[in-house]
């Protein structure tokens, strides 16, 4: 059982929101950084952050938790990890129960002191991964992944609200969102015609389905399913204006998955295979998500 | 709730748009790759190559997804020359280095092979990297160095899961066929495993500590998923200590078992077909 008692510091220390100061123009986006994307061996986003003072290459991951480095960073940096009053469960059972203290990370043009960081096995990063910038510091900002420029860019989240779409004269869809408590972006899409909650996971490589939630939605046959390794032609997914022909969702028994099934939601992961495709911009503050084509100019 | 600005924008999964060619033919690319549609992929990535405004930082992985799916094709040169033109952009990528590896294997050029995944370690020394030099020497017949880096892997894996279990399998193994079992290494191996789940019944079987009936009992002593993938492992592993022991009438049915058992994703499905072709 996880004991949630230390979590606040990690969300609540060295958080770098109003940084840059009250815009003068409250209108206007206030552009902090544009981060080069480079790509991990599953093509994920990954950007350099500034880690004491070392470079360090971070997988964007707006469906994680916490912010996280892998030990290896940890050593080399020569950070001592401390004990955590609660533990993280990943994939397979792996547990994470240390954390260190960066005490610098330069983003967004600013140095923020003594962030807190959950310390992960190396053997838990895909390779050439040296950590995970999370929604813990993802949530300050408005986050715009411009995915076919190949950049990250982090605005501040003070503006008018619908005074975002900086990057296309043409159509584009906004939509509103709920953060769950671990500031996970929540979406309603339609799937096929069915109303399906879903969560926008720059971190998973393909979407994922539960295949149980789908085989009752769909009234589809579990075993065949299970026989076609989760493969099912879903025809459109909309969300509000937003339509994606072919959505390539793998369907997961939620025994494997262990994540989207028995309770709570998501019952639909949005990832990278769907989300490339796409130019989004994450409103954090303001909880609408801007989204046109990837090449929309 | 709040309505949206405006509607109706189609992001059809097969149809790039002309304001970023590039990019969207790269995108139809990684996806062809996820569903295994090699010729729809190669078609893409080709394209995003040709297009001149595909970001610098996507080229690399360009190359790499064409070369992917050029080796499940079995276009080892091409596969070869698509990895060369990526690394030479980004030559600190791991993965790539590991992905060079299976295509100097493709092409049998099998010290080449070993020296990519060698330089693999050389920029990240953990548990997979040294892994997967190993089952190279493992494939390679090359039992004792296969060995020593399955030993390494061991070493690097702190992690109390399942495939920890097969990396001490497979250093037994490897040991086994090389002449270089140490029951006492291996002892402390599966005491610091410090489990009896499967497959440590095939590890006790290397020990001396249990049956062949007695393996093959624990195997199927699970729901009948379980035991139908337990039984085929049983029979991989059990005809590579069959082998060890120059049992090469009892061994082979064995290898064919797994071959016609194990799901193809199964390292002891390859495993097996390797071993049975360098039989006589």
């Amino acid at each position: 059982m996880r004991n949630f008692a230390g979590v606040a510091i990690f969300l609540a220390i060295g958080l770098v929101a109003g940084a840059a100061g009250a815009p003068d123009k409250p209108c206007n986006l206030i552009r902090y950084v544009s981060l080069p994307v480079t790509l991990d061996p599953a093509s994920r986003p990954m950007v350099p952050l500034m880690i004491d003072g070392q470079v360090e290459n971070l997988l964007v991951d707006t469906g994680g938790v916490f912010s996280e480095l892998g030990e290896g960073v940890v050593a080399k940096l020569n950070l001592p990890p401390k004990p955590m009053d609660f533990y993280l469960e990943g994939f397979g059972g792996r547990i994470d129960n240390q954390y260190v203290t960066v005490p610098a990370m330069q983003i967004a043009g600013q140095t923020v002191k003594d962030r807190p960081f959950v310390v992960t096995s190396d053997d838990s990063l895909p390779l050439g991964v040296d950590g995970i910038l999370g929604p813990d510091i993802l949530a300050v900002f408005d986050v715009d992944f411009d995915f076919a420029a190949g950049k990250i860019t982090l605005f501040s989240p003070d503006h008018c609200e619908g005074k975002v779409v900086y990057w296309s004269s043409g159509n584009y869809a906004m939509i509103p969102f709920r953060l769950d408590d671990w500031r996970h972006v929540l979406v309603n899409t339609t799937l096929d015609g069915k109303n399906v909650r879903a969560t926008i996971d720059t971190g998973s490589y393909r979407s994922v389905m539960s295949l149980e939630f789908a085989a009752d939605l769909f009234d589809l046959d579990k075993a065949e399913l299970k026989k076609e390794t989760g493969r099912h032609p879903f025809k459109t997914l909309a969300f509000e204006g937003v339509t994606v022909n072919s959505p390539d969702i793998m369907l997961v028994p939620d025994r494997e998955s262990r994540i989207m099934g028995g309770y709570g939601e998501p019952k639909l992961i949005l990832g990278m295979g769907v989300l490339r495709q796409l130019h989004l911009y994450i409103a954090y503050k303001e909880r609408n998500l801007y989204i046109t084509a990837a090449g929309a100019h | 709730m709040r309505g949206v600005r405006a509607a109706a924008l189609l992001v059809a999964a097969c149809a790039g748009s002309a304001l970023a060619a590039g990019y969207d033919d790269f995108s139809l690319g990684v996806n062809a790759n996820n569903r295994g549609e090699d010729d729809a992929a190669i078609t893409a990535f080709t394209a995003a190559l040709a297009d001149s405004d595909l970001a610098q930082t996507y080229i690399p992985a360009t190359y790499f997804g064409r070369a992917e799916a050029y080796l499940r094709k079995d276009k080892c040169v091409e596969a070869l020359g698509d990895i060369d033109a990526g690394l030479k952009l980004k030559p600190d990528d791991v993965e790539a280095h590991l992905l060079r590896a299976r295509a100097e294997e493709c092409l049998k050029n099998y010290d080449a092979a070993e020296a990519d995944a060698g330089a693999a370690i050389g920029l990240r020394a953990n548990h997979y990297t040294y892994e997967y030099l190993a089952r190279l020497q493992w494939n390679h017949v090359r039992f004792s160095q296969a060995a020593a880096n399955f030993a390494q892997a061991v070493a690097l894996n702190k992690h109390d899961d399942p495939h920890e279990r097969y990396i001490v399998l497979w250093y037994a193994m490897s040991a086994d066929r090389a002449g270089i079992f140490d029951k006492n290494t291996v002892a402390g191996d599966v005491h610091a495993l410090d489990t009896d789940d499967w497959p440590v019944p095939l590890l006790n079987l290397y020990l001396g500590k249990e049956a062949m009936d007695d393996v093959y009992h624990d195997a199927k002593s699970r729901d009948a998923q379980t035991a139908a993938t337990q039984k085929c492992e049983a029979d991989f592993y059990i005809g590579e200590w069959q082998i060890a022991r120059q049992n090469l009438t009892a061994a082979r049915p064995l290898l064919e078992l797994a071959v016609t058992e194990c799901p193809h994703y199964f390292i002891e499905y390859s495993a097996a077909q390797g071993e049975i072709k360098r039989q006589p």
